[in-house]
């Protein structure tokens, strides 16, 4: 469905007007804030419906997908989806349930299903994915993660082929979450998968009361060392986990993200682990990594306890620079946020940025900074839903939860914007999976959430402040194709607003990796400096916003469309 | 007085009652044509931890004389202490019905244990239900004690208006009780409440000068203020008291790094990630174990007894000197008539440290059914020389 452009008002679209104090003013954006998020799955026609395959016998994977991602796979500059499914681990073993699920954007506000011509097969208890070109031939490639071996499909001209033998990262065991990025700065992305527990359906405990069972605590397991995969140029990998440090602890990782948080030039993982500590990969050059995370800050909740990390994203909250840490954790945990301080330090900020009290209730899974009302600062979306099926036994709480949308005041400071969110922040389901992006091409972020057991949510951001925006799509020559890893500085006036390229982040998922851009009443930025992964750097002076920006390492502005 | 409740009833749970209602003298197993011989023989089932007999007895003494409350109070009594509170809500739920209004003390002590079950079972929906029935009857139970637990429910369940009021109710019955302030104190800062957090806990350090969990809570208001030389000395002082204290090295650590004291930091959260490392082993193991042995009861109770051996004998070949499972396996195999088999399993359980107790009764038992009867009153000597225990109020 076509819809207006976010310059005009959106007349006859439920847009709740909100008020916040103190919000909205950066840049000279609006101090009346339009926040709408509508439900827009049936209409885009998307279908998706996750199986779990949930038994009385309550094996854990059942309760922990699925994943959901944004890209681009046939290279129209439209974003489409792709939807992990699970499916039955129940008699016969693992199968495929329904199959997982891809769709093309019609550029219209509609989707296709197209997974019967995508060249996608593969059957298995499926849990995230991830996207980025691996081959850099400017296609870009999937790889999905399984209770089970893994599978990367590489694109080739929009359809794709498995090529998990070929590049050698089918693995083994539990993963989870997968992020892509070029650890070792040498054009090509690298591939880190978290992985879970050491578990096995042989091993598949009782857990509960006699008359009750339940998904097991993660602690009934131990837990499994993180893959990292070295890309040696052409798409085929080598396990690099030990060398590279990344694999000597095993953690329980559920979540996980790359970031330069030392702005050093080198990539860094944050790992969001369950119940034990997380873990902050220091890249000290050419792939090798120094767990840091008890040191720098980010391993446990600010008094010592480790979480039950699932989901995380880095981004810089509080407009200092930096990328700072959230990671969703359990209900009664509340999530954590941490600021980074400079120096490898960071500081737990939960309560301090109002993110504790407005999260306690919630089991949090998939998560994004983004910036859903332009108004140039970073807020947080979260996906929530409980783990056990049956919580309602328990205490009074039950399986679905509603999602968050927290506001971000400019200075890192957070309330619940959700209930003046749309109704699609009203929806209350077993939320897991959250990516965001600007799917119709329109200049403000949506959000697509999998939920477990479930149709997906696809949440159409229908507001319009007025506030002004730009999309930057980034081409790598030295560097990786996508530019994954890159560091995007624009310059409005006294501010600065730096964002990264991310591929992986939240919950089993990925975002689309254009960077976005809100920029509040400012029509102009003064400069776009992007510092590639090869450490070159690329300005672009006096930009215009309302559109889509290509830039190509190297050669600077390429493509410039205006938002849809 | 809550201290000596969960012990009783972990112990020896509604034997107790056998102190104000001595066992009849007529065989178990038989059955008698009055309601007190009934109970009498329920009893004497009791007293041999032979519940679902005892609940038998009950049920028909029940049925000859329904007036009685007593028997429905202690029927609710033996569900409790056999781990079935839902049965024993039921029978309170029934005798409500039937005597409402009735004042007996034993309301008050019965729903806070069912509480207090529930709670252990982590419903605690249920358990807040519980305890406000508790304290609708005057009785045993401390009141400061029954609004103090309601506040840690109410505050479990996020319902922390409810915690706060129930906390102020239990600090205005007994205000000197440190437990009271300090659930407080941590409630407040569970909503991030600073100033009140730290005046509940200097309350708590006026009366108790060494109480670690009121300085850590000091410590963590420092940290969240990002005040970190005081979180520091409260963390110190934390320390001083319980140097493996994890919470307070964590804070201490990180607070150190903070003030450039990087490399006494740095050993403080060494010493911290080593803690953690072992209790992260200690809470695998105990979920594990649990996990084993949940698996089995769940096979017992199904009547699949084989099973339930195998289950035991995976978690013991894991964890060998898990006395539980190997308790469990000893009484799977006394119910699959393998006596001998039985006692090398109840003896293994001993051998563990397993409870004692327990253990020495199950040997009399077996022992007898396989004809030692030298062994097995070795055993019961055994069991019988066990600690006392103190009446129920």
């Amino acid at each position: 469905m076509r819809r207006p452009g976010n310059r005009g008002f959106a007349a006859g679209l439920p847009v709740l007007i909100l008020l916040l104090p103190g919000a909205g003013t950066v840049c000279g954006a609006a101090a009346q804030e339009a926040v709408g998020f509508t439900s827009a799955a049936a209409e885009a026609g998307i279908d998706f419906v996750h199986v779990n395959g949930a038994t009385p016998e309550k094996f854990l994977p059942e309760t922990m997908g699925g994943g959901v991602v944004i890209f681009d796979y046939d290279g129209d500059a439209w974003p489409d989806l792709f939807f992990v499914n699970s499916g039955s681990l129940g008699e016969g073993g693992p199968r495929d349930g329904s199959g997982h699920r891809l769709y093309r954007n019609d550029r219209d506000g509609t989707f296709s299903e197209s997974i019967a011509e995508s060249g996608i097969e593969r059957s298995g208890y499926g849990m995230g994915a991830c996207a980025a070109d691996v081959d850099n031939d400017g296609w870009t490639d999937l790889f999905v993660t399984y209770f089970g071996p893994d599978a990367l499909y590489r694109n080739v001209g929009g359809r794709f082929e498995d090529a998990t033998a070929a590049a050698g990262v089918a693995g083994e065991g539990w993963s989870s979450s997968c992020a892509f990025a070029d650890v070792d700065n040498d054009g090509d992305v690298d591939l880190y998968v978290a992985r879970y527990l050491d578990y096995s359906l042989d091993d598949n405990r009782y857990c509960g009361l006699l008359d009750i069972r339940i998904y097991c605590d993660p602690n009934v397991y131990g837990g499994a060392p993180d893959v990292l995969y070295r890309n040696d140029g052409a798409g085929v990998f080598t396990d690099v986990s030990r060398e590279s440090g990344v694999g000597l602890a095993a953690g329980k990782g559920l979540g996980v993200v790359f970031a330069d948080y030392d702005l050093d030039g080198r990539v860094d993982a944050y790992v969001a682990n369950d119940l034990v500590a997380n873990f902050l990969f220091r890249n000290d050059g050419g792939g090798v990594f120094d767990e840091i995370g008890l040191l720098a800050g980010v391993a446990l909740g600010g008094d010592g306890r480790p979480m039950s990390g699932m989901g995380t994203d880095m981004a810089d909250m509080n407009g200092d620079g930096r990328p700072d840490v959230f990671v969703t954790n359990m209900d009664r945990e509340t999530h954590n946020l941490y600021a980074n301080d400079g120096g490898g330090l960071f500081l737990e900020v939960t309560f301090a940025s109002g993110v504790g009290q407005a999260t306690l209730p919630y089991v949090g899974w998939g998560t994004a900074f983004l910036d859903h009302d332009n108004d140039a600062d970073l807020d947080l979306a979260i996906a929530n839903g409980a783990v056990l099926d049956n919580i309602g036994q328990f205490r009074d709480t039950t399986y679905p939860q509603r999602n968050l949308l927290l506001e971000n005041d400019g200075g890192g400071a957070f309330r619940d914007a959700g209930p003046y969110a749309g109704a699609g922040f009203a929806l209350e389901k077993v939320s897991r999976g959250l990516a965001a992006g600007d799917l119709d091409n329109d200049g403000d972020i949506d959000i697509v959430i999998g939920n477990n057991g479930q149709s997906a949510d696809y949440l159409r951001n229908d507001a319009d402040n007025g506030n002004h925006s730009l999309l930057v799509r980034l081409m790598g020559s030295e560097s990786n194709r996508d530019g994954v890893g890159a560091r995007l500085r624009l310059a409005i006036g006294d501010r600065v607003l730096v964002r990264q390229v991310k591929a992986g982040s939240s919950y089993l998922g990925q975002n689309d990796v254009r960077v976005h851009f809100g920029m509040g009443r400012r029509a102009r930025a003064d400069r776009l400096e992007i510092v590639w992964p090869t450490g070159r750097a690329d300005i672009v002076e006096d930009v215009e916003a309302g559109g889509i920006l290509t830039i190509h390492e190297g050669f600077g502005v390429v493509e410039r469309r205006p938002f849809y | 007085m809550l201290e000596y409740l969960k012990r009783a009833r972990s112990l020896v749970a509604v034997l107790l009652l056998l102190a104000a209602h001595p066992a009849s003298t007529r065989a178990a197993g038989a059955q008698a044509d009055d309601a007190g011989a009934e109970r009498r023989i329920g009893l004497e089932h009791l007293e041999n931890g032979r519940f679902g007999a005892a609940l038998d007895a009950y049920r028909r003494a029940i049925e000859i004389e329904p007036g009685d409350e007593r028997l429905y109070l202690e029927s609710a009594d033996i569900h409790l202490a056999s781990g079935a509170p839902e049965d024993a809500e039921a029978i309170l739920r029934e005798a409500s019905r039937r005597f409402p209004g009735s004042t007996v003390p034993a309301y008050n002590l019965l729903y806070h244990d069912l509480a207090e079950s529930w709670a252990g079972t982590g419903r605690l929906s249920r358990a807040a239900e519980a305890m406000s029935a508790a304290a609708r009857f005057e009785g045993p139970v401390d009141p400061a004690i029954i609004h103090r637990r309601l506040g840690d429910f109410s505050a479990d369940l996020l319902r922390l208006d409810a915690a706060l009021a129930a906390y102020r109710t239990a600090w205005a019955l007994d205000p000197g009780n440190a437990a009271v302030q300090l659930a407080l104190g941590n409630l407040h800062l569970r909503r991030n409440s600073l100033d009140e957090a730290r005046t509940a806990f200097d309350q708590v350090l006026g009366a108790h000068p060494d109480s670690v969990d009121a300085l850590h809570g000091v410590s963590e208001i420092h940290r969240r203020r990002g005040r970190f030389e005081e979180a520091l000395a409260a963390a110190d002082q934390v320390l001083r008291r319980v140097p493996d204290h994890r919470r307070a090295l964590y804070i201490r650590g990180t607070a150190r790094i903070r003030v450039g004291q990087d490399a006494a930091g740095r050993a403080d959260l060494e010493a911290y990630a080593a803690l953690e490392v072992q209790a992260q082993a200690d809470e695998h193991r105990a979920r594990a174990v649990n996990a084993f042995r949940m698996e089995g009861m769940r096979h017992l109770l199904e009547g699949r007894r084989a099973d339930a051996i195998e289950a035991f004998e995976s978690g013991i070949a894991a964890y060998p000197d898990a006395a539980e499972l190997h308790g469990a396996r000893g009484q799977a195999l006394s119910e699959s008539g393998r006596h001998q088999e039985a006692i090398a399993a109840f003896l293994s359980m001993l051998e563990s440290g397993g409870d004692a107790p327990t253990a020495h009764r199950e040997l009399a038992r077996e022992y007898r059914s396989v004809g030692d009867i030298e062994a097995s009153d070795r055993h019961r000597a055994l069991y019988e020389a066990r600690p006392a225990v103190r009446p129920r109020p």
